[in-house]
């Protein structure tokens, strides 16, 4: 019997009224109908109570038809009947309907922003920048970035990070910085000759500490040593047979040799140029489209409908999550930027692709040997059109500091 | 005919240990104390009040009689009847 009424409560049932001569007989044509009726009860002798599910009340219209008996509905049960009660008590629901929804607004905003492991002026760097990305406490988070992307405009607009972790915990957003520490020079460098690295003539020499062992216009090869760590006279050499007759001690004196030695120095680059060449840009145009997207594959399209008017171009797509309390929901919004893509195509004369070369040689060579460096002069060595693009062979001169350290071995 | 099934079925339940219920189609009537009473294999309700069920079965009338009668459940062949029972009678046809 349990087995029947137990789910009951979820169908819905009523309590009727069956009036008419002898109403209990009217229970066994419903029972031959499949109608499950319970808690039959005889109020008088034209009256009849009994509970029917709710599904089986058309089968107790259709039965009733003919045979005299009267229909009276009591009292409804079950959560259909209270479903439907509640969606007539208007402000209840409203009631719901906004507490629901605020919970959502405030699921979804910004309570506090934590920054972590920098300094209070780093720190208030920061907060001001994460401001600007509209990243500030009761920000609605859907129009936000996602966290990787606050992490890279953080580290390209602060320049004093040198990391910082962005992360996304519910409604905080906890960042945690490094910052870049000027390391300081070396203290106290040991003892050490300056070297040259590279061949060249030397065109200017500045010794703030050692002795000068070349001077301006010397050729000078790898390994040579322009500055000595050494300040004093040169012990005479030992003679083997004097060996144990005089033990001379080296009296020099070990410094950190300190200097700048600029010398020319040169270079063979080689450079091609096509003169023909295709590639494409993004031209900077940009077309977004947002969507509301529930699971992974359904999307409903909010705004910026049809294809766009691109020929060619690169899409880029993000997806936020709403959220409702810490559970991260299947519906979000789906932001779709397309980027125009426009592809260039270049002719170039003969004298404009070497320009181009010359140029692109330079920039390979500066960045080779550092920005300190100045480019003297350049020269064409060799210039050839193969297989449509010209190639070319440079020479250029460059004064740099070709000094570098060589700790002097003090061992012994 | 009718005797014949019946004289077999009795053979059934006699020899073999077959439930008299299933193989001669009577009612079967289980009651707990005096207030539930389960009556499996009727053939109907006939009149139904505070005070009385009576329900036709294969062989006549099964008529209950007691006070503040409910009907709990009601199948095709199956009643459960609650209530303070007082007195079980089978009325031949």
């Amino acid at each position: 019997m349990k087995k029947h009424t137990q789910d009951i409560y979820f169908t819905g049932y009523v309590t009727v009224l069956i009036k008419g001569d002898r109403p209990e007989l009217f229970f066994n044509q419903l029972v031959q109908e499949k109608v499950l009726v319970w808690d039959i009860i005889k109020k008088d002798s034209q009256t009849c109570e009994a509970k029917i599910r709710k599904q089986d009340i058309s089968k107790l219209r259709m039965q009733r038809r003919g045979t005299g008996y009267k229909i009276q509905f009591r009292s409804k049960h079950g959560f259909p009947f209270l479903f439907t009660a509640l969606l007539h008590k208007k402000p209840l629901l409203l009631g719901i309907a906004i507490s629901i929804l605020s919970i959502f607004f405030l699921s979804n905003t910004v309570w506090k922003i934590e920054v972590r492991g920098v300094s209070p002026e780093l720190e208030h760097q920061i907060e001001t920048r994460l401001d600007e990305y509209g990243v500030r406490l009761g920000a609605f988070k859907l129009t936000l970035g996602a966290p990787v992307d606050i992490q890279q405009r953080l580290l390209q607009d602060i320049p004093d990070l040198l990391w910082i972790g962005v992360q996304e915990k519910g409604t905080t957003y906890s960042l945690e910085g490094v910052p870049k520490t000027i390391v300081k020079e070396e203290e106290q460098p040991g003892p050490r000759h300056l070297v040259a690295k590279k061949k060249g003539v030397i065109v200017d020499m500045f010794v703030s500490e050692g002795v000068a062992q070349v001077g301006v216009h010397d050729y000078v090869e790898p390994g040579d040593v322009l500055v000595s760590g050494l300040i004093g006279n040169e012990p005479p050499p030992v003679n083997k047979d004097e060996k144990d007759k005089t033990e001379q001690k080296d009296t020099r004196k070990h410094v950190a040799a300190t200097g700048n030695v600029i010398a020319r120095t040169w270079y063979n680059v080689s450079a091609e140029v096509p003169l023909e060449e295709t590639y494409t840009v993004l031209s900077g145009k940009q077309d977004n489209k947002y969507a509301i997207q529930f699971g992974d594959s359904f999307q409903l399209p909010i705004w910026g409908f049809g294809e766009t008017e691109f020929k060619d171009s690169q899409e880029q797509t993000s997806v936020r999550h709403l959220r409702f309390l810490r559970w991260e929901l299947p519906i979000g919004m789906r932001k779709t930027t397309e980027y125009e893509r426009v592809t260039k195509q270049v002719k170039r004369t003969k004298e404009e692709a070497t320009a181009q070369a010359e140029k692109l040689a330079k920039q390979d060579l500066q960045l080779q040997v550092g920005a300190d460096a100045d480019i003297i002069s350049q020269k064409i060595l060799h210039e050839t059109i193969e297989n449509g693009k010209v190639k070319l062979i440079l020479y250029f001169q460059v004064n740099e500091d070709i000094a570098t350290s060589q700790p002097i071995s003090q061992g012994d | 005919m009718k005797k014949w099934q019946q004289r077999i079925g009795n053979w059934f339940t006699e020899h073999l240990d077959m439930p008299a219920d299933v193989v001669l189609e009577l009612p079967r009537i289980t009651t707990i104390g005096h207030f539930h009473a389960y009556i499996e294999n009727h053939r109907g309700l006939v009149l139904f009040s505070d005070n009385e069920l009576r329900l036709r079965l294969n062989t006549g009338f099964l008529r209950i009689t007691g006070e503040s009668f409910v009907l709990k459940v009601m199948l095709p062949e199956e009643i459960l009847l609650e209530g303070k029972m007082k007195e079980f009678k089978f009325i031949d046809s």
